[in-house]
């Protein structure tokens, strides 16, 4: 059985690695490091689940996180929000199924990845 | 018969004239009293205006000034009344007010004001400004404006005074607010490194790149140690700036009381078994199971005072006690068995950076904020927060805080 896809979108290279890291023994990893990537990858494939900074560059998280969450394509997807800002994160709750405040644990995010991925 | 009605005639006549003669005798001593009276009522006004300390002069419908007391002519450097008679009230100003100054007292004749208050800078003959401060009325005759009277002061002192006063009000501000700015900017900054250290030691830690030796393990459990603590202090720090800085709201929502209690409890009974150390939670029956408020701050209350609790106990048992108290209150408890509160630090407790003196060890240390922001949090949900101690016998803190319900319940 073919594992499901999680999309890394974190422009931080060394935390990129570690989300990456985290979800592998659960998921096909993809990884982008800037927002319009984020853009062009989410309207070609579908991700079980996406890992998203907010401040990234190309597109923010915030404009990633409204179109996935205006493509009925992606109505399945999941969606964890990164954020190096509280406030953000309160304003983002909604809209993301989870917001994690930075710096984030892989333990943490491991157990919430996996109640995720059924 | 004749000479009786000639005789009685010229007694009348002579009764009139007398009887004239008194009224007009009477008529001039009255009016010389009036006189006598205005004149001293004169004197003694002009003593008042001569010798008054304030500003007095009067100008005619141009603004030229056709009285000045001494007072005026002293402020003023003038020698004489001559001096400045004649002269326009706007020639004493800076050419910058002197627009703004003539609009006012033109506006005040105009609207007919009885009496206005103003402001502004007057260029004294040593070509030293200073400012005043002056209640003007109009001078009637009948329905005619004839000119203005004034009584002024030297408010220059009061000036530097107000104006000190609110550039360093500014100042303070301005240093608050750029606190508060670079305590947000820094933890923002903080928390994508800190992101990579927790990260990284706990792949470690859990084998990701390969098997540890026991000394390995031991040196990676401290590094997450260090970086959760270096996590709160951050956390800390932003809190407290934010309730400085007035910016943190509440998010009110019902939630399930033992849920929050059970969550808490879970993550509170590993740190008090580490130490040997009982925990226990209690709810009150007469409580509502749901209650409205935010879940996430009251959490943080919680785990704060349970966290404290445990840090300074070294055995016995800690206590959470929620329970229904005044009408329309309800109030959290956590009871430790700990070291106590001496009475003299009692009083500086819930101020920001201060700890227990002599009690600061490897395990307990903290940023020194915890019970600030406690009891600032408290005080936002319009609550109180209470402590009972005793030194070697443990601490009960007791937070009560108003049941409230959604609006438009």
């Amino acid at each position: 059985m073919t594992k499901p896809l999680a999309l890394i979108v974190e422009d931080d290279p060394h935390l990129n690695q570690i989300f990456a890291l985290t979800l592998e023994t659960s998921f096909e990893i993809e990884t982008v490091t800037d927002g319009s990537h984020a853009l062009k990858r989410i309207s070609e494939v579908v991700p079980r689940l996406i890992v998203l900074d907010i401040n990234l560059p190309g597109a923010s998280g915030a404009e990633v996180l409204d179109a996935i969450r205006a493509d009925s394509r992606l109505n399945a997807t999941r969606v964890i929000l990164a954020t190096a800002n509280p406030q953000e994160a309160a304003i983002l709750r909604d809209k993301a199924d989870i917001v994690l405040l930075k710096p984030i644990s892989p333990t943490q995010l491991r157990e919430l990845a996996e109640r995720m991925k059924v | 018969m004749q000479t009786g009605i000639l005789f009685a005639r010229l007694v009348a006549l002579v009764l009139d004239n007398v009887s004239l003669y008194a009224s007009a005798v009477r008529e001039i001593a009255e009016r010389e009293r009036a006189q006598a009276l205005l004149q001293e009522s004169e004197v003694r006004f002009r003593q008042i205006v001569e010798n008054a300390s304030d500003i007095i002069y009067r100008t005619d419908i141009k603004g030229r000034f056709t009285y000045a007391n001494p007072a005026a002519l002293n402020m003023m450097g003038f020698k004489s009344e001559e001096e400045v008679l004649g002269k326009s009230y706007l020639d004493l100003t800076t050419p910058e007010a002197r627009h703004k100054l003539k609009r006012t007292y033109d506006r005040q004749a105009l609207g007919r004001i009885k009496n206005t208050y103003y402001e502004f800078p007057a260029v004294t003959m040593n070509g030293e400004i200073i400012w005043v401060g002056q209640n003007v009325q109009l001078i009637m005759e009948g329905d005619r404006i004839i000119g203005f009277q004034a009584l002024a002061r030297n408010i220059t002192q009061l000036r530097q005074a107000q104006e000190a006063l609110l550039l360093a009000r500014d100042q303070a501000l301005e240093a608050s607010r750029f606190k508060s700015q670079l305590v947000s900017r820094v933890s923002h900054e903080l928390r994508t490194p800190l992101g990579g250290i927790l990260g990284f030691a706990e792949l470690l830690q859990h084998e990701t790149f390969g098997p540890l030796t026991e000394r390995q393990n031991d040196a990676i459990t401290n590094i997450v140690e260090s970086a959760n603590y270096l996590t709160d202090t951050v956390n800390d720090l932003l809190d407290q700036a934010q309730v400085e800085s007035k910016s943190i709201s509440l998010h009110n929502a019902y939630f399930d009381l033992s849920d929050l209690i059970e969550k808490i409890s879970t993550n509170m009974s590993v740190l008090a078994d580490k130490k040997g150390l009982e925990f226990h939670t209690e709810i009150d029956s007469n409580l509502p199971a749901e209650l409205y408020g935010d879940e996430n701050r009251l959490q943080q209350i919680i785990v704060n005072l349970a966290g404290n609790a445990i840090k300074f106990t070294r055995q016995g048992s800690v206590r959470v006690r929620i329970a229904a108290s005044a009408p329309a209150r309800w109030s959290l408890e956590v009871r430790d068995t700990g070291v106590g509160i001496p009475e003299e630090e009692r009083i500086n407790i819930f101020e920001p950076f201060r700890q227990l003196s002599n009690s600061i060890t490897r395990e307990n240390r903290g940023s020194g904020l915890g019970l600030a922001i406690v009891k600032q949090l408290v005080e936002l949900m319009g609550g109180e927060i209470s402590l009972q101690s005793e030194v070697g016998q443990g601490s009960t803190f007791t937070v009560t805080l108003p049941l409230i319900h959604a609006p438009g319940e």
